[in-house]
């Protein structure tokens, strides 16, 4: 058996509204190995995000040890956590998070700017992506001009710039229509099958579920599947 | 991110809203630029101070006539008899570093054979050595000789703009006759032009544009008997350098009221001391510059400071997104200064622009003298890359502690 790319053990979070604790997740235990295509899916309001978002190392456990990579990161500071986050977490969000100011190809190459890389670098890895995903011809675009399929498509590529160990993806479909949200899945299972990329992924649909290798039924912060 | 990276993407950033940029760097704009402006006219004001007093002999002690009240004059002709002649000798031996005494007497005059107002003309009566006390070169002809004093020939030297006026070309009045009061001189020199200083030293080179300077002894006999009170209105001692004026006049002032019998009826005037006085003016001017300056840049500070707050919450997502792919907490705040420091530069170069095209257009209107002060330049590029600095650290420092997923989030 490999080792865990993501390990688990205990992790609760509580979140603070005044005086008044609110525990969301309680004592998840988790592990997600190379290669593995899990579907998170839960009621909203169960917490998925939240765990998405200490999986991303954006967020921080109340309780309980997380590892990466065999990493235990609780004993990491704030900027190491920030460098380990861009060089192994690739995130692809509901709302796309591109920047408006910014050319396609420079929204792909921009985690690669954290990264001290030469523009050479990032302008190779960008044309790479963005024939991946089907919009070398939208290189020098804004993406105002794109539609909001190939938005998510260049944040995939961007996701994907820094070579991560795993992408985490929150509803990456909820904003797209039918066509468009098959596109991104199509996408999803080839990283899947052809790179062999570990993929987490939260999405409401059950349809979506089937494809993945693994589903994770998440209820009221407790995993239950 | 690299540096010049993080500059490039500043510039971009600033690029996506043209007009904001342009309003939010008013402020440093007009503060810088009222800072250059200010410096560019006091750099020049204190040149034409330094260009004046060199003009008039910055290594003359000079001694005026002082009026003396007509109620008092029954009382000092007892026991003065003015600036005079006879003062000389004794100048020359008591005051130590005294190279040499030019004086002069202005000449009452009604008539002469020119074309010319009376009232326009400035003949004065003078030692031969005033031309080259007084720093007045000749431009044709010779300067006044021991010989004329000697001979009391009838000769004139004239002014730039009086012979000009008089015989078209300066250069024709040489040789010519005129006739001042009842007597017939003959031009033997005209003076170079002395360009326009304003001043009000004693000696503004510019009266004599439009002298006649007649020797003292010619004048004597033949024009105005020197009066019994009064015979000169200046002396000018000249001393080695502009520093030796001030122990000149120490040494001159107690020999004088010595001369004249206890009665203060002449002033000297160090050019040293007056370069003193107006730099201390210019001094208190800069100070209120300085404070006007502070308060633009204040006022143009704050707007920036303003500026860069709102951006940080219509920026929120871009803050979380950046977290997100890896920057860190200083990566934020740096990219936040970088953009402020580089509103606040843009607008201190354009200040600068702005302030130096202000005072030359003053200047070409009001014929105000400026200079273009250099180090003004430097001066207000790193006022204004400090001010950046400063106004742009608290939004910095605001938009680095965000928490990312907050900042995904965030309206
Ligand atoms: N910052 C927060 N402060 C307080 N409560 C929060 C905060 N973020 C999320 N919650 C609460 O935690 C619960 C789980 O939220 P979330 O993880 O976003 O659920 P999901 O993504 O499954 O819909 C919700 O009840 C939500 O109200
Ligand atoms: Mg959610």
């Amino acid at each position: 058996m490999t080792q865990p790319l993501i390990q688990l053990q205990g992790v609760t979070r509580v979140y603070h509204a005044g005086n008044l604790a609110v525990p969301v997740l309680h004592g998840i235990d988790l592990a997600i190995h190379p290669g593995e295509y899990a579907v998170l899916m839960g009621r909203s309001g169960s917490g998925k995000s939240t765990l998405m978002n200490i999986l991303g190392l954006l967020d921080r456990p109340t309780q309980g040890t997380y590892h990466l990579l065999g990493q235990d990161i609780t004993a990491l500071d704030d900027d190491a956590i920030s460098a380990l986050r861009g060089r192994t977490i690739g995130f692809v969000f509901q709302s796309f998070h591109l920047l408006n100011h910014l050319t396609i190809e420079q929204n792909v190459g921009l985690p690669m700017e954290y990264q001290g890389a030469s523009a050479r670098a990032r302008h190779a890895r960008a044309t790479e992506l963005l024939e991946r995903v089907g919009l070398t011809h939208r290189l020098g675009h804004r993406p105002n001009q794109l539609s909001g399929g190939e938005r998510q498509r260049v944040a995939i590529a961007r996701a994907l710039s820094n070579n991560p160990s795993v992408l985490l993806a929150d509803e990456p479909t909820g904003n797209l229509d039918t066509a468009a949200q098959q596109r991104i899945l199509d996408l999803f299972a080839q990283l899947h099958t052809q790179d062999r990329l570990t993929l987490v992924m939260v999405t409401h649909d059950p349809a979506i579920g089937a494809a993945a290798s693994r589903l994770i039924r998440i209820t009221d912060g407790r995993i239950t599947s | 991110m690299s540096a010049p990276l993080a500059l490039v993407r500043s510039f971009t950033q600033l690029r996506t809203n043209p007009l904001r940029t342009l309003l939010t760097l008013l402020g440093m704009v007009f503060g810088v630029g009222s800072v250059v402006a200010m410096m560019s006219i006091g750099e020049g004001a204190q040149r034409e101070i330094l260009q004046n007093i060199e003009a008039m002999g910055a290594a003359n002690l000079h001694i005026q006539a002082r009026p003396v009240p007509d109620a008092e004059l029954g009382d000092t002709v007892n026991d003065s008899v003015g600036l005079a002649r006879a003062d000389l000798q004794t100048l020359q031996e008591l005051v130590p570093g005294v190279q040499e005494i030019a004086y002069r007497k202005k000449l009452p005059l009604n008539v002469t054979s020119l074309n010319l107002p009376t009232p326009r003309l400035a003949p004065f009566a003078v030692s031969h050595n005033l031309t080259r006390v007084h720093g007045l070169p000749i431009a044709h002809g010779r300067p006044l000789l021991q010989s004329d004093f000697t001979f009391q020939r009838r000769v004139v030297l004239l002014g730039h703009d009086l012979a000009r006026d008089a015989f078209k070309d300066p250069a024709a009045a040489l040789g010519q006759r005129l006739r001042i009061e009842y007597a017939w001189f003959e031009v033997v020199g005209v003076l170079a032009p002395r360009t326009a200083l304003g001043g009000d030293l004693p000696i503004d080179p510019r009266i004599y544009n439009d002298a006649l300077l007649i020797p003292f002894d010619t004048a004597a006999a033949e024009l105005h008997p020197p009066p019994a009170y009064g015979e000169l209105d200046l002396l000018s001692l000249r001393v080695p350098t502009t520093q030796d004026t001030l122990p000149a006049k120490r040494a001159a002032t107690p020999v004088l009221r010595a001369l004249h019998g206890g009665v203060e009826d002449f002033e000297a005037v160090a050019p040293e001391e007056i370069l003193q006085q107006r730099q201390a003016t210019q001094a208190l001017l800069n100070l209120v510059l300085i404070a006007i300056a502070a308060i633009s840049l204040l006022v143009g500070g704050i707007g920036v400071m303003n500026i860069m707050l709102a951006n940080i919450m219509e920026r929120i997502h871009e803050i979380g997104l950046r977290r997100a792919v890896g920057a860190r907490r200083s990566d934020i705040r740096n990219q936040f200064l970088l953009e402020a420091t580089l509103l606040c530069v843009i607008g201190g170069l354009l200040g600068i622009l702005l302030g130096n095209a202000a005072s030359f257009t003053v200047a070409a209107i009001i014929d105000l003298p400026i200079a273009f002060a250099w180090e003004s330049m430097l001066i207000a590029f790193a006022i204004s890359a400090t001010v950046g600095v400063i106004f742009g650290l608290v939004p910095a420092l605001r938009a680095a502690r965000i928490n990312p997923i907050q900042a995904l989030q965030g309206e």
